[in-house]
């Protein structure tokens, strides 16, 4: 018998500004585990985010076109998580034949800078358990190692049907449901690149900010940021709003040319999955600032 | 009465009893293959009181479940202060939602049906991972108040969805019927399904620059939902919505007329009054582009000084259910259809779109009137489909484009499973398009 408790703390909100007939929302978000104290005194970072979602209305809307880009830590992780990860789920790939062709273990999918793991075991974070709900131990997966495929995650099924390791990633959100193969702490690992480096190397681009949700059929994803800022020559320019990007991963993968070295991990938890869905709060993410040479930003 | 409403009559302010019960079968198919059977019967309440000036609630499977006022009052302790009051008596319109022989459909007919049309596509397409879905529901809402209103209705519903991802890509091409009564194989469905399959096998991109798009109804939700925040009484007792005090205003184009009607007979979705138990009704929401009134349930009513418009649901953007408190919504959306025929559409085009999806649609800001979205449809040149969109995204605000609509089709359909929509197509005149 395994017993264990579950217990999440999360304070979330939205900041509504309006200026000129411009309406623009920031969400926020505090705590992620089981520390009721990461949900206190946070009023500076609070009126921090107030700011920025004071100056959104002012801001232009991004053009639409073809871009380079950078992603925030939070936005980064949010791709990773969304684009990537439910398709390294190898329930997801049991019936989708294409698919499983083309994500076989040892296929090349970036450039060797990219590493991108999933552990259960790191202390701390909304992910983070010791036993799934089949009664395996969480373990760390290597999923994409130096630009190979090299992981996936599993329950005790797909890992029988792949020939593959238990991974310990098949969970429910509460006894009503039953579990899936998910994601614990899915995250970029941090290269080497300083995120001033990284603006200097983009003559026209954007720099987007702070994951708003997204989308994912296959290998399509689109994606919101918060905000953003024009790159121009070089240098961040003038913050934009309303902006998106969407994209195709294995070509998106490819095009990951540079990465941070300031990994971080959103501190709220959260992933959407099944039919009917289950809303997993216990689920985390984490990136450095990439660097992708070229998505397709929608606008004006 | 029941027990409980009686029982609370004497323990607090105010109380109101929504009870679920829903038998349903579902049959799902993945790569051509039966994947699963499931057959449930679910109970599911909820009672919301107001005790000492404010709200409480509880959730359980039957009203018969001992402390359910008890702990609906431990809630309302620290509740949000109670700004209305629940639903008095009232009539309710006579709504026929229901056909007892969709109710009695087994597993092995659900089987059947999706088994005919699987076949029936495989005949002329055996190369395709199919997927499909086949689901009945038989449910039955009643709704009690201690202030008099009490009311309950049975509807059935009935869908089949079917389709294969496209190859090389992520998105599929989908086709979806639903009804209140058992319907026979839909062969005009499963023909344009061949036929839109058979236009994703070429890859055509538009160049960046605006064009004209064409919205099949499955699309629709990308400019109604846009519309439900606009005209949901929360964004307008917060001042949020861009249309504030705008009642009687052009805010899209005359060719559109856009009617909530929850009381059609025999139609999916109608019903005689909403999760408060207050009577629906059919109203116009847009009337040749001009802006007649907004969504209302009983808490927004009170804010406004207005009366609900019977458009409360335990619905929001992401989720519904017993535990989901109300909001306004729509129910049954339809579109009034215009002269042209769809095809008339495409051939007219020099180029343009026509899209079936978007994608990340939430991630826009989308209660501005405003999304940009991957667009999941095809691409048409000299009045031809070329082929499917690859990485094109189309942004929009609904309050300035959808004021120039070029027309509407003669033809409508449901929008997959949304609001049980009924649209046509219509055709943007221009909108920002991110391609090539």
């Amino acid at each position: 018998m395994i017993i264990y408790d579950l217990l999440v703390v999360n304070i979330v909100g939205t900041i509504v500004t309006k200026a000129k007939g411009v309406v623009q929302r920031v969400r926020f978000a505090f705590g992620g585990d089981a520390d009721y104290t990461r949900v206190l005194d946070r009023d500076e970072e609070l009126k921090e985010r107030i700011e920025f979602a004071r100056q959104l209305p002012h801001a232009e809307p991004a053009k639409a076109g073809l871009y380079p880009v950078i992603l925030d830590p939070s936005e980064a992780g949010l791709f990773i998580h969304e684009a990537f990860g439910h398709l390294s789920e190898a329930d997801g790939l049991q019936n989708n034949p294409a698919f499983r062709e083309r994500l076989q273990l040892g296929t090349p999918l970036a450039k060797p800078l990219l590493n991108v793991t999933d552990d259960p075991a790191l202390p701390g974070l909304p992910g983070t358990y010791e036993i799934d709900d089949e009664g395996v131990r969480g373990a760390k997966t290597r999923l994409i190692t130096e630009g190979i495929l090299t992981g996936r995650m599993h329950s005790r099924e797909t890992a029988a049907e792949f020939g593959e390791p238990l991974s310990g990633n098949m969970r429910a959100v509460d006894a009503h449901f039953t579990p899936l193969v998910r994601m614990s702490n899915i995250f970029i690992e941090s290269g080497e690149s300083s995120f001033d480096k990284m603006v200097a190397s983009i003559e026209d681009g954007y720099y987007l900010v702070g994951a708003k949700g997204g989308q994912t059929s296959g290998d399509q994803f689109t994606f919101g940021a918060q905000w953003g800022y024009r790159i121009e020559n070089g240098r961040l320019g003038p913050m934009v709003r309303d902006i998106n990007m969407s994209g195709e991963l294995f070509s998106t993968l490819e095009a990951i040319s540079m990465i941070g070295n300031e990994l971080a991990f959103a501190e709220r938890g959260g992933c959407g999955k099944g039919g009917p869905q289950q809303l997993n709060r216990k689920s985390g993410k984490g990136a450095p600032h990439i660097k992708i040479d070229r998505v397709t930003i929608g606008g004006v | 009465m029941h027990n409980l409403i009686e029982t609370a009559k004497q323990q607090v302010d105010q109380a109101e009893l929504y009870w679920n019960r829903a038998h349903t079968i579902s049959v799902r198919y993945e790569n051509g293959r039966l994947q699963q059977i499931a057959e449930n019967d679910l109970s599911s309440v909820a009672l919301r009181i107001i005790d000492g000036g404010k709200m409480g609630s509880t959730f359980a499977v039957s009203p018969d479940q001992p402390g359910l006022i008890e702990q609906a009052k431990a809630a309302a302790a620290h509740g949000d202060p109670a700004t209305f009051s629940f639903a008095p008596a009232a009539e309710y319109p006579s709504v026929d939602g229901y056909d007892p022989a969709t109710g009695r459909l087994t597993s092995d007919e659900l089987v059947a049906l999706a088994e005919s049309a699987l076949e029936a596509i495989r005949s002329r397409r055996s190369d395709l991972s199919l997927l499909a879905d086949a689901e009945l529901e038989h449910r039955e809402l009643a709704i009690e108040t201690t202030e008099g209103a009490k009311g309950s209705f049975e509807t059935s519903d009935i869908s089949l969805s079917f389709g294969a991802p496209i190859k090389g890509a992520g998105m599929g091409v989908y086709k979806w019927r639903g009804a209140v009564s058992p319907f026979a194989r839909p062969d005009e469905l499963i023909d344009e399904f061949i036929e839109w399959y058979g236009w994703t096998e070429k890859i055509s991109t538009p160049s960046t620059g605006r064009l004209p798009v064409i919205f099949a109804p499955d699309a629709a939700f990308l400019y109604l939902l846009p519309l439900w925040a606009g005209i949901e009484g929360s964004a307008i007792e917060k001042k949020t919505s861009p249309l504030v005090d705008r009642i009687g205003e052009q805010i899209l184009s005359e060719r559109l007329t856009i009617i909530d009607d929850p009381t059609a007979p025999g139609e999916l979705g109608a019903r005689p009054f909403d999760d408060e138990g207050v009577p629906c009704q059919r109203r116009a929401l847009i009337e040749n582009g001009i802006l007649n009134g907004y969504l209302l349930d009983r808490r927004t009513a009170s804010a406004l000084g207005q009366t609900s418009t019977g458009n409360a649901v335990k619905r929001e953007l992401f989720g519904s259910g017993t535990e989901t408190k109300p909001n306004p919504w729509p129910i049954r959306i339809t579109i009034d259809p215009g002269e042209t025929s769809y095809r008339k559409l495409i051939d007219d085009l020099d180029e343009g779109l026509l899209i079936y999806y978007g994608m990340g649609f939430h991630s826009g800001n989308y209660p501005q009137g405003q999304f940009a979205v991957q667009a999941i449809g095809f691409h048409i040149k000299g009045g031809d489909v070329v082929g499917r969109l690859d990485k094109t995204m189309v942004s929009a605000n609904i309050y300035e484009d959808f004021r120039r609509i070029r027309a509407v089709s003669a033809e409508r359909g449901p929008s997959l499973a949304f609001l049980n929509s009924t649209t046509p197509y219509v055709l943007v005149d221009s909108l920002q398009v991110a391609g090539a």
